[in-house]
Formats: structure tokens, C-alpha cells, sequence
């Protein structure tokens, strides 16, 4: 029985690397999408009103570093949840 | 030759070309975050050290080191994009932005595989302290952006 409960924990650990990269590989979808509609918001913005180009640019790149962090959280929470 | 292949591509202020105003807001707005970042990223790699100290000796230290280098440099990385993406057409912004986004995510990948299994330095430290760093970076920044007084509507030349 206790064969068995071991078996069962290595065959967690080994599978924690996989989980963990499934994991961030749908975190890294969410930010790919914020990405997206960033700076097509800003595209479109530009063409509608070129006046304001600076002021979108200004937006577009605190909302792209805001949304760029949650990536790279997920690349680091990785890194611990795999077992680095 | 056109006369279009003369004009200056960066729009840096010249005695003959006209000043970028919208270039000069997105540079005004970068060195503003640059500003406001540097100190509380210095204090947060300096506790973070001190942290690592005692929870993991001389690889904390190292790892704390390590960490603030890696998110600062991938930050400053950010605001050097800014600073050269000022003039240029959104289209090329975005892809400007999406390939420096790659490029750290890809340095950031190189980083901890390399790291992986080092003695010297403490992955638990490294880890955590870049989740701050980059909180402290992302923070600061929006900060920086808020106190920026960027006007709504930039006249054109």
C-alpha cells in the first residue's frame, strides 16, 4: 500500500513541470490578448483622430507594460511551480 | 533623390525641422517614469538583498542581485523603445513593442534555464525578488504617468 502512495507522489512531482508549463501557456493567452487590444485601440485611434497620437502612445505604453508584467509574473511562477 | 530621403526620421528638434509634438510627449512621458523608478527599484533591490541575507545567506544576495538587474534592465529596455518609437507611425510601435515584449520574455527564459541548478545563487530569492522588482517597475510607472501632465489633443504643425 505504501508502494503505491509513494508511486503515486513521484508520479505527481513528475507531471508538476508539465502542469505548470499547460498553466502558463493559457496565463500567457490573457496578455496576448490585453497586447492586442492595446495597441489595435490605439491603430484605430490614430486613424480617427491623428491629433491625439501622443496621448494614445502615452496610454498604449503604460497599458502594455501594466499588462507585459502579468507575463513575465507567469514566466517566473513557472519557474517556482516546475521546481526550478 | 527626393527631398524625403533628407528628412530627419527621429524628428529630434534641428534649427530646420519642426519639433515632433507628439514624440516629445511620449519622451517627456518616459523620462518621467524613468525618474520616478529609480529610487523605489533601488530600495527594493537593497531590502530584497538584506532579505536574501538572512533567509539564504551569500546565494540570497546574489540572487536578489541578479533578479534586480535582469527586471531592471528588461524595464529600461521598455523605456529605451519609447524613447526610439517616439516619431514613428502606431503600426510600427506595435511592432516595435511586440518585439521587444519577445526579446525579454526570450532573455528572461535564457535567464533562469541558465540559472537553473546553480549553487551560487538562490532561485527562491530570484524568483521572488523579480516578481517585486517588476511590480515596483509597473508601479512606479503608472505612477509616473499619472503626476505627467500630458495634454489631451497635441495641435498639428
Amino acid at each position: 500500500m505504501s508502494n503505491i502512495v509513494l508511486a503515486q507522489a513521484a508520479e505527481a512531482a513528475n507531471i508538476n513541470a508539465g502542469l505548470a508549463a499547460i498553466g502558463y501557456g493559457l496565463g500567457a493567452i490573457g496578455a496576448a490578448i490585453g497586447v492586442g487590444l492595446i495597441w489595435a485601440a490605439v491603430i484605430n485611434g490614430t486613424a480617427r483622430q491623428p491629433e491625439a497620437q501622443g496621448q494614445l502612445q502615452g496610454i498604449a505604453w503604460i497599458s502594455f507594460v501594466l499588462v507585459e508584467v502579468l507575463a513575465l509574473i507567469g514566466l517566473v511562477v513557472y519557474f517556482i511551480a516546475s521546481g526550478a | 533623390m527626393s527631398d524625403d530621403a533628407d528628412t530627419p526620421v527621429d524628428d529630434k528638434p534641428t534649427d530646420d525641422a519642426p519639433v515632433n509634438e507628439h514624440a516629445r510627449v511620449v519622451r517627456a512621458l518616459a523620462d518621467a517614469m524613468l525618474r520616478m523608478s529609480v529610487l523605489p527599484v533601488a530600495i527594493t533591490v537593497v531590502v530584497a538583498a538584506i532579505a536574501g541575507y538572512f533567509a539564504a545567506g551569500v546565494p540570497g544576495v546574489a540572487g536578489a542581485v541578479t533578479a534586480g538587474m535582469v527586471a531592471s534592465g528588461a524595464s529600461l529596455f521598455t523605456l529605451w523603445l519609447m524613447h526610439r518609437t517616439a516619431g514613428m507611425a502606431s503600426m510600427f510601435v506595435l511592432g516595435a513593442s511586440m518585439g521587444g515584449f519577445l526579446i525579454k520574455m526570450f532573455a528572461l527564459l535564457v535567464t533562469m534555464m541558465a540559472l537553473r541548478g546553480v549553487e551560487a545563487v538562490d532561485a527562491m530569492t530570484l524568483a521572488l525578488t523579480f516578481i517585486a522588482m517588476v511590480l515596483v517597475w509597473a508601479t512606479s510607472e503608472a505612477v509616473a504617468f499619472r503626476r505627467t501632465k500630458v495634454p489631451t489633443i497635441v495641435p498639428g504643425r
